[in-house]
């Protein structure tokens, strides 16, 4: 029984390696999807594993086990998992956990404070900032919106303002900011993740560069309107992004000037697959947790 | 949700445009002008199976909304957008940053910033099919 929660453990270890390869293979939305789903399911693995191990282990401490007051030989013939390990698998619990709660927090007050912003007058779903610097996001939630800098619009001529105000409507409409919170959270659990956090970071703008590639019906507009609000943009804006976000505009150009990506069937069976054992693996750790629990508190 | 009042937009701009687009779409050419614009003008810009009675719609809602301002140029009106609005606006972003303390996540970017090799491979790419 205790194998499968050790390869319970194992696994956000091994999905946070396959992942980034196979997602290469697939479609933005699919890898998008995929690595969510892929992320999703490490976390929920880390989670229960620890959970697993912390009840084996402390089950055997004697104060819990005076209380409990289990038999014996029940115990001793299920209980393989050192005190020591118990107790570091509910110490690291206990961190996630922590993490989670803070970031789950600091996520809140973000939404919070630009709540405002949604009581301003908007032309459509536009909110125009009096800014020279170029900049454009997308504010998701009730009602959603579309945020630009008055340099940005300058910035771009009208066939390529579109594509922005298209990748911008991408993101809200496909409702992007709930993959990248569940990637936050996944994170804040397991920091193995973090990779895949990044990959599905990437994987959400190249989704939205496709969409708005796909509203204006060209590739190579698209790639212009990006590389020309890239260049714009770069100048005294923030230059503590991490290296590999300022890899990303590039990349993403490139991938435009390509042909239309397309998943290959094997990448997306095997990725599957590999999600559905870790269910699997996480379905038997909570019939063994039950069992377990049965012994200890008959 | 679309509203019935975007439905109505919809309709208005033909089915190729979204709800609401048509509005963000004069706003931003307006933005992008650099001198006021008449409604003629943006009709012009905005172009392909658009009635110029909706472009003048649009820009009178605007109007209303304060998001625009407009000045009497012979029979017609020569429109600006309100920098005013915006600059409430971006006003109101400032203080909504000041308040999360950092770098938002819930905001997704358009583009971060480039190196220069990076700047170079952009800029060749333009060149090239400008």
């Amino acid at each position: 029984m205790y194998l499968t929660v050790y390869l319970l453990l194992l696994a956000p270890a091994v999905l946070a390696a396959a992942s980034p390869r196979l997602s290469r293979h697939l479609a933005p939305a699919a890898a998008a999807r995929m690595l969510a789903a892929t992320m999703a399911v490490a976390a929920v693995a880390t989670v229960w594993g620890l959970l697993v191990l912390a009840a084996g282990g402390l089950g055997r401490i004697g104060e819990v086990v005076a209380y409990t007051r289990p038999d014996p030989a029940a115990l001793a013939a299920a209980d393989p998992v050192p005190r020591t390990l118990g107790i570091l698998a509910a110490l690291l619990l206990a961190c996630g956990l922590f993490r989670l709660t803070r970031s789950m927090w600091h996520r809140r007050r973000e939404i919070r404070a630009l709540a405002d912003l949604r009581g301003l007058p908007t032309a459509g779903d536009l909110i125009v900032l009096a800014h020279d610097q170029p900049d454009a996001y997308a504010l998701p939630g009730r009602p959603q919106r579309i945020v630009v800098t008055s340099g940005m619009l300058r910035a771009l001529p009208a066939d390529e303002r579109a594509v922005l105000l298209a990748h911008e409507r991408a993101h809200l409409a496909h409702r992007h900011d709930r993959y990248s919170a569940l990637g936050e959270m996944a994170c804040a659990l397991n920091p193995l993740l973090r990779g895949l956090r990044d990959q599905l970071g990437f994987a959400l703008e190249r989704w939205a560069d496709e969409e708005a590639a796909q509203a204006v019906a060209s590739r190579p507009l698209a790639a212009r309107s990006l590389a020309r609000a890239a260049l714009a943009g770069t100048g005294d804006g923030p230059t503590a992004a991490l290296a590999y976000l300022r890899q990303q505009v590039t990349a993403r150009v490139r991938a435009l000037q390509g042909s239309r990506p397309e998943s290959r069937r094997s990448a997306a069976a095997l990725s599957a697959s590999l999600v559905t054992v870790t269910a699997f693996a996480l379905a038997d750790a909570a019939l063994a947790l039950g069992r377990f629990l049965e012994i200890l508190h008959p | 949700m679309p509203s019935p009042h975007h439905e109505a937009d919809a309709a208005e701009a033909g089915t190729r445009r979204p709800a609401g687009a048509l509005e963000a779409e004069v706003m931003a050419t307006l933005w992008a002008g650099d001198r006021p614009m008449t409604a003629a003008e943006v009709h012009q810009q905005l172009g392909d199976g658009l009635a110029y009675k909706t472009v003048l719609t649009v820009l009178g809602r605007l109007h209303t909304k304060g998001l625009v301002e407009r000045e009497p140029v012979g029979r017609a009106h020569a429109y600006t957008p309100s920098r005013a609005a915006a600059e409430l606006a971006a006003e109101e972003m400032n203080a909504a940053l000041r308040r999360t303390g950092h770098r938002t996540e819930v905001l997704q970017h358009f583009v971060d910033t480039l190196d220069a090799d990076e700047q170079a491979a952009l800029r060749a790419l333009l060149d090239s099919t400008d």
